[in-house]
């Protein structure tokens, strides 16, 4: 029987604080609840549990005893992300932990794996996350992260890397949940085989010192991406995101969706980029609804052809609120201030496959 | 209920509407035909308290003065605006802006009733008019108006683009809605279909911003089918006629 799940919260008994448990579900996660679950606290694991009905269809674990089962994980170890690859994956080299997730060849995990890393106390965490998705298989992974409101400059460095075996599939929810001084650095790559496909919905809601990040997938034959990102910019937030998309094999999709609402002194940057080596298509689109003077959005789409058959393209639209939707929706009895909310909370609405009601609901909020 | 005393419409190149005057009464129907251009539509978007025009002169509903008010506070009070070209708007549902206009959060089996008998049931769920064609738009529009319980109905073309089995559905549902709330409404249209359905005993030709002939609706439209606009300008019962 589960312990320490009362009125849908984490009490100590998992292994958390009253004031943990409360960051865990200010992400949504309720380690419970999942398939299996990862709860990161700090520089230490605090959860890693997997429900018994699934043992022997997936794995999840702290990637040092992954490390120590497999051997090194000599496969899949820093083997898609280059560990001197710039100064934050360098403090990663000797990570404090991170989660290891394996889904065993044919085996659909219809119940989603959750996971939450918290930065209380502590002013610095490095995680390395692996996710390995073996031939045929399919799983859903939420995950949370947040820091203590009373922490102040904060660093979160994150490597992860994700391998989708051959038609299998991972579909991977992130919300970021940070403070105002917070730092963050999530490092991400994703190798994709043949028929596989990857679904990312990154969703930022809440304010943040500095996020960047530039998630980097590879695709092989028949296979896809589609990064799905909401940001909501406010306070001074700095969010600069960049994935990348190579589809290395003929018949590969790539998809980079964004939509950014921005207020008070802002900024965002997306910079989607498609590299087409194949007979392949792929789209990117951007678009962003600025509400601020002081706030700044930038556009930078990139697709880049490198063979006769691929079919590639983008369109940004970037700017105010249209008059024309916010006097529709005030002839019809709303006043400024509710039309704007309606129409931001629609305009982020944008169609993302796997992501639980809980997160529509936080995002029709805004 | 609505009195329209010595009404100007300006953008800052045209003068669009001059100086009418127009007087509706509870459960009246007014027809309003004009060639393109005459100012039909922005007599309505003036009334409904669309801003973007300089307007003067008095717009009285129910003896008081509201033509400073905002559009929002107009709806609220029940002058509402059925648009000719409907606003496309992403990502919030055609049920979102029906509970909106209802003013709660669950559709009534009398509303969900009317959605069905509009052929709208399947569109609730979608984006409000993204991808509807002409006469789906026009009957989205019609369920978001009748929900708002209007007392004034600002009618503009909501029957261009629809077809002739949508026609006698919406047409029936603003003369039942009429009949039985006693509200009044200004129907701006092209074509004469939809007067078979509506009882309509006053009509009117706006054109350059003023009207030029009042007469029963459905003579207007014969006689604009016949003779063109030019032949309201000269008929018996026009205001320019009558000074002449």
């Amino acid at each position: 029987m589960e312990k320490g799940i009362s009125g849908g919260g984490v009490s100590k008994d998992l292994g958390l604080s009253k004031e943990q448990s409360e960051m865990v579900q200010s992400c949504g996660i309720e380690p419970a609840r999942g398939s299996g679950s990862y709860v990161f606290v700090d520089n230490k694991k605090v959860i890693d549990r997997l429900n018994e009905k699934y043992k022997g269809i997936v794995e999840i674990m702290d990637i040092y005893d992954a490390l120590k089962k497999y051997k090194g994980l000599k496969e899949y170890y820093w083997k898609l992300v280059d560990p001197n690859k710039n100064e934050f994956t360098k403090m990663a080299i000797k990570p404090d932990g991170g989660y290891f997730i394996r889904v065993f060849k044919n085996q659909c995990l219809e119940i989603p794996l959750e996971s939450c890393i918290i930065l209380h106390k502590e002013k610095q965490q490095h995680l390395h996350n692996i996710v390995i998705a073996e031939e045929g298989s399919s799983v859903t992974i939420m995950s949370g992260c947040t820091a203590h409101n009373s922490l102040l400059d904060g660093l979160h460095v994150g490597v992860s890397e994700f391998f989708v075996g051959k038609n299998a599939t991972i579909n991977f929810t992130m919300v970021h949940n940070w403070n105002d001084t917070t730092t963050v650095r999530p490092i991400t790559a994703i190798k994709i085989e043949e028929g596989g496909t990857y679904i990312s919905n990154y969703l930022c809601m809440k304010s943040a010192k500095d996020i960047k990040t530039a998630p980097h997938a590879f695709c092989s034959k028949n296979s896809r991406a589609i990064f799905n990102t909401v940001l909501y910019g406010k306070k001074n937030s700095l969010i600069d995101i960049g994935e990348e998309i190579e589809l290395n094999g003929d018949g590969s999709v790539g998809e980079i969706n964004s939509r950014a609402i921005l207020e008070a002194n802002s900024k965002i940057i997306t910079r989607g980029k498609i590299v087409g080596s194949s007979k392949s298509k792929g789209h990117i689109e951007c678009r962003g609804i600025v509400l601020s003077d002081k706030a700044e959005l930038r556009s930078i789409p990139e697709i880049d052809a490198k063979n006769s058959g691929v079919d590639l393209s983008h369109e940004a639209a970037i700017g105010k609120i249209a008059e024309k939707e916010l006097l529709y929706l005030m002839s019809r009895g709303l006043d400024k201030d509710k039309a704007t909310s309606l129409i931001v909370s629609g305009f982020l609405n944008m169609p993302m496959p796997g992501v639980p009601e809980w997160v529509k609901v936080e995002i029709g909020r805004k | 209920m609505l009195t329209i005393k010595n009404l100007t419409v300006s953008t800052e190149a045209n003068k669009i509407i001059r100086g009418l005057n127009l007087e509706l009464k509870s459960g009246e129907i007014m027809t309003v035909f004009g060639p393109n251009g005459s100012g039909k539509s922005t007599l309505l978007k003036a009334i409904a308290g669309i801003p973007n025009y300089t307007v003067k002169g008095e717009v009285i509903f129910n003896g008081k003065d509201i033509s400073k008010w905002p559009i929002e506070k107009r709806a609220k009070i029940g002058i509402v605006l059925g648009f000719q070209q409907p606003t496309e708007i992403t990502g919030i549902r055609l049920r979102k802006l029906l509970e909106i206009c209802a003013g709660h959060e669950e559709l009534t089996e009398d509303e969900k009733h009317l959605i069905a008998k509009l052929k709208m049931t399947e569109f609730l769920d979608r984006d409000i008019n993204v991808h509807f064609s002409g006469g789906e738009k026009k009957r989205a529009e019609i369920l978001q108006l009748l929900f708002m319980k209007p007392k004034v109905l600002l009618l503009d073309e909501p029957d261009s683009g629809v077809d002739i089995e949508s026609l006698k559905i919406i047409a029936s549902e603003i003369q039942n809605y009429v009949s039985k709330s006693g509200a009044a409404a200004i129907l701006v249209t092209h074509q004469g279909a939809i007067l078979d359905y509506i009882k309509s005993d006053r009509g009117c030709v706006l054109i350059n911003g003023k009207f030029a002939c009042h007469e029963e609706p459905k003579k207007i439209f014969e006689l604009i089918t016949k003779q063109g606009y030019g032949a309201c300008i000269k008929c018996e019962h026009s205001e320019h006629g009558k000074r002449n």
